[in-house]
This record gives C-alpha cells, sequence and structure tokens, in this order.
C-alpha cells in the first residue's frame, strides 16, 4: 500500500487573541489524507482555514494540536526532509520585487539544491523566457503568478502545493495554468489545490476537501461530491406546469424548488424520490419526467456551506 | 511511495553546503538591493566630506596637519559611531523588508528551515559591517596617504594596531547590530524597528542610563556595559596604540588635563561578544516561537 503524500491528524491551529481581539479557532481537528497521484482540491470560502492549513503543512505556521505526516514523515528531521520534495505558493506570489524574474528563481533554486539549467526550464515551462530580465515588481499579475509556478516547479518536486494559482490571471492564462496542472498530474505529480475557482477545480481536480469555520465539511471525489446532493428535476404535461410547482412546494420533504427552462427542481432534505413521486401522483400530477440531477461542483460547494454550520460531522 | 529515510537523505539544519547557500544568498540579495548601495554611498560621501576638509585645512595651514600615522587616532574615536549607526541602518532596512515582502515565510515554503533562514541572515551583520568599516577606514587611510611625506613619517603609516583597532570597532558594531537584527526581526517592520534601535541607544542608553546612575549610583559601574556605551569604550585608537597612547598622555598633560587611562579591552571585547551572543540567542529563540 502506498504511503499518503499528507496525512492529517486532528490538525488544529488557535490564535490566541490580542488585547483587544477574541482568541480565533482558525482550523479544527481537520484530518484528511492525499494519495500520491491525487489532485486534490482544497475548497472552503475566504477565512475558512485554508491557507493556515496549507501554511503549517509548510513549516511556517506551528499547529496547537493534532499531527500531520509528509511522505509518511512526521518528525521535524523527516517533516525538514520532506518539504525538499515539495514545491509550493501560498496566497500571494511572494518575491524580491527588485530582482528580476530569473534573479528570484537562481534563489530558490540555490536553496533546492539545482542549478542554472533548472532555472531555464522553469521559466521556459511557463512561458516567461521572454521576460527573464523583468524586474519583479514591473510584472503583471499574470506573470507574477507564472514566475511563482515556475519556483515551484523548480527541481520536479514530487508533490506541488498551490493555493489561488490562477488568481488574477485572465481566461486564456487560466486556461493555461489549468494546462499546465493537468501536465503535471499526467506526469504521477501529486497535486494539492486550493482555490476559489471551482469550475477550475472540477476540470482538474480528482479529490476534494470542502472546509467552513476551520473544520472539514465533507470530502471525497468530484463524482461523490457531485451526486450526493439529492436535487430532483421534475417535469410534468404543459397543464400541470404551474400545479407542480405548487405542490411540489408543499411537500414536506423539499427544502427548495424552482423553476429552470420548464421543469420544476426540488431540493429534498433526504434522498427519497419516489415519496416526491407519490405525493405528487396523489395529487394528480403524474411527472413525464422525474430524474435525481447531477450538480456541479460550485453547486455541491454552495450547498455543503449553506447547509452546514460549520460544526457537522464531516460526510 | 517510499519513506522519507530510504528516498531522501536527511539534511542536518546546518551543513556547510547550506552554511554556504545562505550566505551566497544573502550576499546577492544586498549587492543588488539599490537602497544598500545608496546608502553606502551617501556614508561614503558624509565620510569623505569629513576627512576632506581637514586635509585641505593642513594644506593650506601648516600649523595643523594630516598625515599617518596621526590620522589614525581620528579615525578610530568619535567618527566610528557614524559608522556604526549607518551600518545598523542599512541592516534593519534589508532584514526587516523580507517581512514586508513576505520573502520569509516564501524563504521557508522554497525549502530552508526557520533555523536556516534566522542564521543565514546573522551573515548580514558581518558582511555591512566590513562593507561600512572598510570605507571608514580607506578613505581617511588615501586622504592621509596624499598628504603624508613618507621620509618625513613619525613611524609605520600602517602599523598593526590599526588592524587590532578596526577589530576592536568591528566587535562593537557587531554588539550594536546584533540588536538591530533582533529588533528587525522582532517588529518585522523597518520604520518602527528603526525607531526602537535609535531609542535604545539614543534615550536608553544615554538619557535613561544617566538618569538611572544619578538615582541609583551602585548601579554606574554596570550601566557602562551596555551595548552602545561598551561599543564606543572600545573604539579609542590610543587604546590599541602605545605611541598614540603616548601623544594622547602628553597632550593632557600639555593641556593640564587628567590623562587618559587605559581601556580594559579584554573585558570590553568580552562583553562585546556576550552581547552579540545574547542578542542572537534570543532573537532566534523568539523568531523560532512565532509563525511566519
Amino acid at each position: 500500500m502506498n504511503t499518503p503524500v499528507i496525512e492529517t491528524e486532528a490538525l488544529s491551529k488557535r490564535y490566541s487573541g490580542g488585547v483587544r481581539s477574541e482568541p480565533v479557532q482558525a482550523v479544527d481537528q481537520i484530518s484528511f489524507s492525499v494519495e500520491p497521484g491525487q489532485v486534490f482540491g482544497f475548497l472552503g470560502p475566504n477565512g475558512s482555514g485554508k491557507t493556515t492549513t496549507i501554511g503549517m503543512l509548510l513549516g511556517i505556521i506551528t499547529p496547537t494540536a493534532g499531527a500531520f505526516r509528509l511522505f509518511g514523515g512526521s518528525s521535524p528531521r523527516e517533516i525538514h526532509a520532506a518539504r525538499q520534495r515539495i514545491g509550493a505558493t501560498l496566497e500571494y506570489p511572494n518575491f524580491y520585487p527588485y530582482l528580476s524574474c530569473r534573479d528570484n528563481l537562481r534563489l530558490v533554486a540555490r536553496v533546492k539544491g539545482h542549478g542554472e539549467s533548472s532555472v531555464q526550464r522553469a521559466l521556459d515551462e511557463v512561458g516567461l523566457a521572454g521576460r527573464q530580465k523583468t524586474k519583479f515588481k514591473a510584472c503583471s499579475l499574470g506573470m507574477k503568478q507564472r514566475l511563482a509556478l515556475a519556483a515551484t516547479m523548480l527541481g520536479d518536486p514530487e508533490l506541488i502545493i498551490l493555493d489561488e494559482p490562477a488568481n488574477g490571471l485572465d481566461p486564456s492564462g487560466q486556461h493555461e495554468i489549468r494546462e499546465i496542472l493537468r501536465d503535471l498530474a499526467a506526469r504521477g505529480k501529486t497535486i494539492f489545490l486550493s482555490s476559489h475557482i471551482l469550475h477550475e477545480v472540477e476540470r482538474t481536480c480528482t479529490y476534494v476537501a470542502i472546509v467552513q469555520k476551520g473544520r472539514l465539511i465533507r470530502q471525497g471525489t468530484i463524482a461523490e461530491l457531485t451526486s450526493r446532493a439529492t436535487v430532483v428535476e421534475v417535469e410534468a404535461g404543459p397543464d400541470d406546469s404551474d400545479r407542480l410547482l405548487e405542490a411540489a412546494g408543499g411537500f414536506a420533504a423539499a427544502r427548495s424548488t424552482s423553476v429552470v427552462e420548464g421543469r420544476v427542481l426540488v431540493e429534498l432534505v433526504d434522498d427519497d424520490t419516489s415519496a416526491l413521486n407519490r405525493y405528487l401522483s396523489d395529487r394528480g400530477i403524474y411527472a413525464s419526467h422525474l430524474a435525481r440531477k447531477r450538480l456541479t461542483l460550485e453547486e455541491a460547494f454552495m450547498q455543503a456551506t449553506r447547509t452546514s454550520d460549520g460544526f457537522g460531522e464531516v460526510q | 511511495m517510499n519513506s522519507v529515510d530510504s528516498a531522501v537523505p536527511t539534511p542536518p539544519a546546518l551543513t556547510a553546503r547550506v552554511w554556504v547557500v545562505l550566505f551566497r544568498n544573502e550576499w546577492f540579495k544586498t549587492r543588488k538591493r539599490i537602497a544598500f548601495w545608496i546608502t553606502l554611498a551617501f556614508f561614503s560621501f558624509i565620510t569623505f566630506m569629513q576627512y576632506a576638509e581637514r586635509f585641505f585645512d593642513a594644506r593650506n595651514d601648516p600649523e595643523r596637519s594630516f598625515t599617518l600615522p596621526e590620522v589614525w587616532s581620528r579615525v578610530f574615536e568619535s567618527e566610528s559611531v557614524i559608522t556604526i549607526i549607518f551600518a545598523s541602518i542599512a541592516l534593519i532596512m534589508v532584514a526587516s523588508s523580507e517581512f514586508s515582502w513576505r520573502t520569509a515565510r516564501q524563504n521557508v515554503i522554497d525549502g530552508l528551515s526557520k533555523t536556516q533562514w534566522y542564521w543565514g541572515k546573522t551573515f548580514l551583520i558581518p558582511m555591512l559591517g566590513l562593507a561600512f568599516l572598510s570605507l571608514h577606514v580607506a578613505i581617511p587611510a588615501v586622504l592621509g596617504l596624499l598628504g603624508t611625506d613618507s621620509s618625513s613619517a613619525t613611524g609605520p603609516m600602517f602599523p598593526l594596531s590599526v588592524l587590532a583597532a578596526t577589530g576592536g570597532t568591528f566587535l562593537g558594531y557587531s554588539a550594536v547590530a546584533a540588536l538591530a537584527l533582533f529588533l528587525s526581526l522582532a517588529i518585522r517592520s523597518s520604520g518602527p524597528a528603526m525607531a526602537a534601535w535609535f531609542f535604545w541607544i539614543g534615550f536608553g542608553e544615554q538619557l535613561g542610563a544617566r538618569l538611572l546612575g544619578q538615582g541609583f549610583p551602585s548601579l554606574r559601574p554596570i550601566l557602562r556595559y551596555l551595548p552602545f556605551t561598551n561599543a564606543q569604550a572600545g573604539m579609542s585608537f590610543s587604546d590599541y596604540d602605545a605611541g598614540a597612547f603616548e601623544r594622547a598622555v602628553a597632550a593632557a598633560t600639555a593641556a593640564e588635563r587628567t590623562p587618559p587611562e587605559l581601556a580594559d579591552l579584554s573585558t570590553i571585547m568580552l562583553v562585546n561578544i556576550g552581547w552579540v551572543a545574547l542578542f542572537l540567542v534570543v532573537g532566534y529563540v523568539w523568531f523560532r516561537r512565532r509563525d511566519l
């Protein structure tokens, strides 16, 4: 059995607060595991604890409770050694503003123990070779993101951790990032991706975890997360449309109803779609079409974060 | 997947390779920084103007002199304080900006441990000290050489005591610069760190210590070992050069002043080293405990 690349066990971070501020439980007993070769999406609203969690894995934030393992190692020496196999960028790209793109990468390459050739390769891979002498402070946000990606990929790391890699990029830039991520995934790299752009995650990731208020509220494959929501699409004859909407709204297990392209969507609090069908037929409404609707990741995310108060069990 | 131990040799925190990388990176970042060169250029200009005035005065007025080796008594005196201040300001600017740019955290993300990052920063103390001290010595040396007729020099123009005085000044600077580094990494912002440093050396060690000494006379022997005060005590050339000391005694006797006493250099240097060690160790413990 393969050793997980990342494993966390009840990982927690509590900020003690200052004179005027209350203590904050930024991360609360988060447990998950990232398998080798997985493209792992780490999702959550702003302030949900994503960056703090990644910061703990990368050694810039000290956990207050819990534990984590990187490549199976948990002692400080093993964690430090494991970090040499990781390429990561956290939040905004952070580089020396007065240095050129190339000089910034040169510094990173030295730390990672790689030579000039790796710098050139990384610049080529992200399409910055032609702008390598541009000072970081003169770069556009898109160039900065590419530089961050180049620094991340220096030395061909086994695990790549990216926090909002497509921030500030135009659609073609986002597409390019997605292509790079797919290429990395195809090469067997493990990718841990935190992003707000859910369709990007849906297209790129194989496994997703959703955090809210510091707690892990959902995790699973994209298919599991998008099929678990109980939204039923119902269609009846043209004469029954108005009655269908009204009746569905009165169904005890219906959380909400809406009409999309002539079809009524019913979100259920449980999984019992046949009960809805019986309920409608009892009222003389016979559905010509009744099926569970597969949600997009965005819809599943919205549903998960709306229905969870952040203190529920992981589902 | 292989375990960490079998896949990658576990590197100790500070191997020789890591020290080399840390030094190269710190030097690379510093020499590419315009703010560093501007500070160095401004310091050079002030130092040059200070000695050039005396140099030209000596040329126009036969009563005055600006010749080697007498010049050294002026170089290693109160002028050294300016060097310490400039080098420490440069250090604060270079070190604390790592936090405003968030490059400190990125360096750790890129693979340095916090320990490695911290000790890498300590290279700035000798690096900047040597840059500023070299100019502090070289500018008056060149002017002194231009103004000296080697056949009429009163002794060796570059006695070994210059090296000793440079070393003593460097140690004194190191104590004050270690304080500057500690404040930079603790406060993490150049303006407030600079203000705190100036407050310490200006108010704390001057006015504060004087008031404390008046209120508690028994504390006076201890107060003179505060970092900046102690550093200044070890900067006088006459404490390093027998000839210069004799000249200072003769000048004081002729002026009917109390002749100077030789400073206890070994105690002063030990205290300097103590301050460096204290600030660096406390700074390290503090830095390790905080998140980036």
